[in-house]
């Protein structure tokens, strides 16, 4: 038996290179590995046993191995000149690459779910990598980025991120010392552009021409906006973003001077941004000046405009918060009644943009995170599995003088080559689904779309991997103890010892513990979701569909024009068929009424120094409004066609507005007034049911409407509105039939957001959903790597201990009992792992809470079932090899031994 | 065995004539040459790995012996060492020196 042991294999095993010259290397080892042959065939035919011959043969390649240098010395042509040492470590280096990969082909299952793992979990870390980079950390594309800023206005409710009233805008312009320049922009906002094909929608932002010396980029083509083309009647001229000039002009060299249409306009196209630049104002198409009136240099109700600005030199958004601070209270003294409680608020670009983003992107990198330590405890706990399965080698290279660092680093280059493998397998895998992640992203991430698997990403791939393989090979490679191996040679025994066993259970504990973590993340989330769900909108949501229309000021100057168009578009839009009811309301569902407006109470003096009300959402609605979205009428009356105009000054408040103003229930009946003196009051006719207008998760806001036939002329946004219609089947069929209905009214108007209203509430629900998602992967990941963990950990447990097993069925144990004692040894380090990752759940959930919806981040029920789960798992992953030990034939096992 | 220091002293000096003697008679492989040294020696002189092949390699690099592989019928392939002509003339002087060394321990100590 003995002499058929492969000695070339041994032989290059314990012996490292000799010549540095490969070629003469294999010839060296070819001639040793042949004489050990030899020598063994000469030993046997003495009559030595099998054990005997073995411990010569490997003693004598011991002694050769010892004075490895003489042999060495005696075949010095060959070996390389310069740096001698680090050459033959590189060779030797390389010789355990070329096993450690023999090794892997050797065993395709193991290496195959291995580098499976590696490629999810690392795939996935860069992915995260990637996404977190792009849209937190990456610097954005203007020169001295850090020093942009964006300034807004701090409600009296507290709000920090209020949009800024245009008087308020110039005056902190022309007094505050610590910007180099400031702008204003109005946020991108749904047009048509006409003239090329159907009809196209796209967004256009106004700007002041100030906003290139905030962001000051450098133009791909024509100029910037100068100061003359920002008075009230100058030049039509629009600046193209990079985006737009590529995909609708062909990126025409010639684009500058060229004219496009848009909302029945003509614009002069001045100038090409870069790519990538947008001033954040994040889907803006298209540029125009923004050009302020005389009635905006004293507007400080309306509060409208994006503020951007470019710190001074030696400023920060600290100092100039100071500033802006003491210039509010100035303005304040000046114009109590307007800016009462108001306050401004800087912060720098980037963090501002990405505040919103920033929860979800760290659950989501926190959970890849997570992930990766699994796969990594996953793959070093497998290792240590095939380790204890190669004792008998790692005994023979001990013995014939493998030192220890050797064999270490064997097992590390093993491992590294695993995970290099899988780590390439990874950045393949993540440049093909980065796209499909981006995708599936909510729309709301800025520069999320900019993400791309580059050199950082690489960079990251490779540190990730090369750590990852350093630390899943030093786990086996640390228990490596020559005084454990030596006993080992003259024996068949392979099993591991108590201190491997130890190191096993831990890791598959860590294992248990991360996954319960990350079952606990996503429990939580498809609580919070499931939540979601069960809210009741406060209307019939189902069977609804809405579109947007924007009516242009140049062909629909004023209201009678509004109103003939959206009655006769309603009126055609009935007629399709399956249509039951259409309204139109100047509100969106899923994102809210725009517009809120206050307003003081006939008879009553408000608490707040203005002498008005709170402010609240307003919708204008036309009379078949609340019939269409089947809002329950609790009191009085709903709009008919005879609140016109001329007609009394109707409104309908909602409950949740009747029970704040009207705590007695005397709502119907009682007159507002929108502004003093100005306006006739309005009789409040009836109360309806709340509505959750601004998404599921949003508490429904108290809301005033009012007839769209009774709007005021000056209210110029109301020339958007958007049309409702109920129909008895699918409401996605209906939304061709609508835009052809809208277009035999007018050809050139562009239907925006037109869907059915439960999938604007359920983009609404994007950033959530998406979190779930993830989240759900990589936990299901994590569970199947944690039972592949205690199933790889159990089955060699087994095998270790067959005779074990073998002697207690011999002594008349049954197999109910073999299984169960088994069982419970796996239970015993998946319980305490599962128990220590709740205990860090518990404290990594608060970062979640952003996220979750009428859950509470230390839900005992999703812990205790998150635990549960695990346990569930662990005990089919254990119960299968336990199993296995019941089949162990106690004689066989007996003679074996 | 008593005096290892010696009998290594001795081995090392007159390894060089050894191997290349059997080396000039036939070619032979690496085990061969051990094992026939072993055996003619009657056990006296044993070369084992760690010594002979490095002494194989060394006087291979200064041109003495050359290696080839080779494969008899039925045997496995294996790297037979011949000796050259620069061999053969080290091998006649270290005759020599060994003939007037032995010849003149023997007559002073009475050896034979």
């Amino acid at each position: 038996m003995t002499p058929s042991l492969n000695w070339r294999a041994i032989v290059a095993d314990a012996l490292p290179s000799i010549s540095g010259d490969r070629f003469r290397d294999d010839e060296i080892l070819d001639e040793l590995a042949q004489h050990c042959a030899d020598r063994a065939v000469d030993l046997e035919a003495e009559g030595l046993t099998d054990a005997a011959i073995r411990a010569r043969v490997l003693g004598e390649l011991g002694n050769l191995v010892r004075q490895v240098r003489v042999l060495r010395q005696a075949v010095p042509a060959a070996r390389p000149t310069s740096p001698r040492r680090l050459a033959g470590w590189t060779v030797g280096l390389w010789q355990d690459a070329r096993y450690g990969l023999r090794l892997i082909v050797r065993a395709p299952a193991f290496s195959g779910v291995a580098l499976v793992t590696m490629a999810l979990a690392i795939g996935s870390a860069t992915i995260a990598f990637s996404v977190v980079r792009t849209v937190l950390v990456k610097p954005l594309p203007y020169p001295g980025a850090d020093r942009i800023v964006r300034v807004w206005e701090v409600t009296p409710r507290g709000e920090t991120h209020n949009v800024v009233a245009s008087a308020n805008y110039l005056d902190w312009r022309d007094r505050a010392t610590g910007f180099t320049a400031m702008a204003a922009a109005t946020s991108p906002a749904d047009v048509a552009l006409t003239g090329v094909g159907e009809p196209r929608r796209i967004r256009v932002a106004r700007v002041t021409p100030s906003i290139f010396d905030v962001f000051a980029p450098a133009m791909a083509l024509g100029r910037r906006f100068e100061a003359a083309e920002a008075v009230p009647g100058g030049p039509a001229v629009v600046i193209l973003a990079h985006g737009f000039w590529r995909d609708q002009l062909g990126a025409a060299a010639d684009a500058i001077g060229k004219t496009i249409v848009v909302d029945a306009r003509v614009f002069t196209v001045v100038g090409i941004l870069p790519p990538a630049v947008d001033f954040s104002l994040h889907g803006a198409d298209v540029f125009v000046p923004l050009r302020f009136t005389d009635a905006d240099h004293v507007e400080r109700r309306s509060h409208n405009y994006y503020v951007t600005a470019r710190l001074r030199d030696g400023a920060s958004p600290a100092t100039a918060n100071a500033e802006m601070k003491a210039i509010v209270t100035s303005l304040t003294q000046q114009f109590p009644s307007d800016l009462a409680r108001w306050g401004a608020n800087v912060a720098a670009l980037r963090d501002d943009d990405v505040r919103d983003a920033r929860p979800l992107l760290l659950v989501v990198m926190g959970v890849a995170s997570l992930l990766l330590l699994i796969a990594g405890a996953n793959l070093a706990s497998l290792q240590l599995v095939r380790a204890s399965r190669r004792r008998g080698e790692l005994a023979i290279r001990a013995a014939v003088g493998a030192g220890r660092g050797r064999m270490v680093r064997q097992l590390i280059v093993e491992a590294v080559l695993l995970c290099a493998l899988g780590g390439m397998l990874a950045v393949g895998l993540a440049a093909l689904l980065l796209p499909a992640v981006v995708a599936a992203a909510p729309a709301d991430i800025p520069y999320l779309t900019n993400a791309t698997v580059d050199g950082a990403a690489l960079c990251f791939a490779l540190i990730v991997t090369a750590a990852s393989g350093v630390l899943v090979g030093l786990a086996p490679a640390l228990m490596l103890r020559r005084s454990d191996l030596q006993p080992l040679l003259h024996s068949a025994r392979t099993s591991a010892g108590p201190r491997q066993e130890r190191v096993r259970h831990a890791l598959v504990a860590v294992q248990a513990g991360l996954a319960v973590v990350l079952i606990v993340f996503a429990s939580l989330l498809a609580k919070s979701m499931w939540r979601l769900h069960a809210v009741d909108f406060g209307f019939a949501a189902d069977g609804v569909a809405s579109a947007g229309v924007f009516l242009p000021a140049a062909r629909y100057p004023g209201n009678e024009s509004h109103l003939q168009f959206f009655e006769q578009a309603l009126e055609r839009i009935r007629a399709i068929p399956g249509v039951t009811a259409a309204a139109s309301s100047s509100g969106e569902f899923g994102i809210g009424a725009g517009m809120t407006f206050s307003f003081a109470i006939e008879g009553r003096v408000a608490a707040n120094a203005n002498g008005r009300e709170d402010p609240v959402p307003l919708q204008a609605v036309t009379p078949q409004f609340f019939e269409t979205m089947r809002i329950p009428l609790l009191q009085g009356r709903t709009f008919t066609a005879a609140d016109r105009h001329g007609a009394t000054a109707v409104v309908v408040v909602n409950d949740r507005l009747a029970r704040r103003l009207f705590p007695d229930g005397s709502a119907v009946g009682r007159r507002i007034v929108f502004r003093q003196g100005e306006l006739p009051w309005r009789e409040i006719v009836g109360v309806v049911g709340d509505t959750r207008d601004e998404g599921l998760d949003r508490e429904p806001p108290p809301t005033l409407y009012l007839p769209y036939a009774q709007r005021q002329p000056n209210w110029r946004w109301m020339s958007w509105q958007s049309l409702l219609v109920r129909t008895t089947g699918d409401p996605a069929s209906v939304i061709p039939a609508l835009r052809r209905a809208v277009w035999s009214l007018d050809p050139d108007l562009p239907l925006t957001n037109a869907r059915p209203v439960v999938a604007a509430y359920a983009e609404q629900l994007s950033q959530r959903r998406f979190a779930l998602g993830m989240t759900i992967a990589c936990a299901s990941l994590a569970l199947l790597l944690g039972a592949i963990g205690i199933y790889g950990l159990l089955a060699c447990a087994v095998a270790d201990r067959r005779r074990e097993i073998g002697i207690r069925r011999a002594l008349g144990a049954s197999a109910v009992h073999v299984v169960g004692a088994i069982v419970r040894s796996a239970m015993a380090f998946t319980a305490a792992g599962a128990l220590a990752g709740v205990v860090v759940a518990l404290t990594l959930t608060r970062f979640l809470s952003s996220l979750l919806f009428e859950v509470e981040p230390r839900d005992p029920a999703m812990f205790a079932a998150a635990a549960a789960v695990l346990c569930g798992v662990a005990i089919v992953a254990a119960w299968l090899p336990a199993r296995r030990a019941t089949n162990v034939n106690p004689i066989e096992t007996l003679r074996e031994s | 065995m008593s005096t290892p220091l010696t009998e290594r002293e001795l081995k090392r000096s007159s390894a060089t004539l050894l191997v290349l003697s059997l080396v000039d008679e036939t070619p032979r492989h690496g085990y061969d040459i051990g094992k026939s040294i072993e055996q003619r020696s009657n056990g006296a002189i044993a070369f084992q790995m760690a010594s002979l092949y490095p002494l194989l390699y060394r006087l291979e690099h200064r041109g003495w012996i050359s290696g080839k592989w080779q494969q008899k019928p039925g045997e496995r392939r294996r790297r037979f060492y011949r000796i050259t002509p620069e061999g053969r003339r080290i091998l006649a002087a270290e005759r020599g020196i060994w003939q007037t060394f032995v010849g003149a321990l023997d007559r002073v100590a009475g050896l034979r």
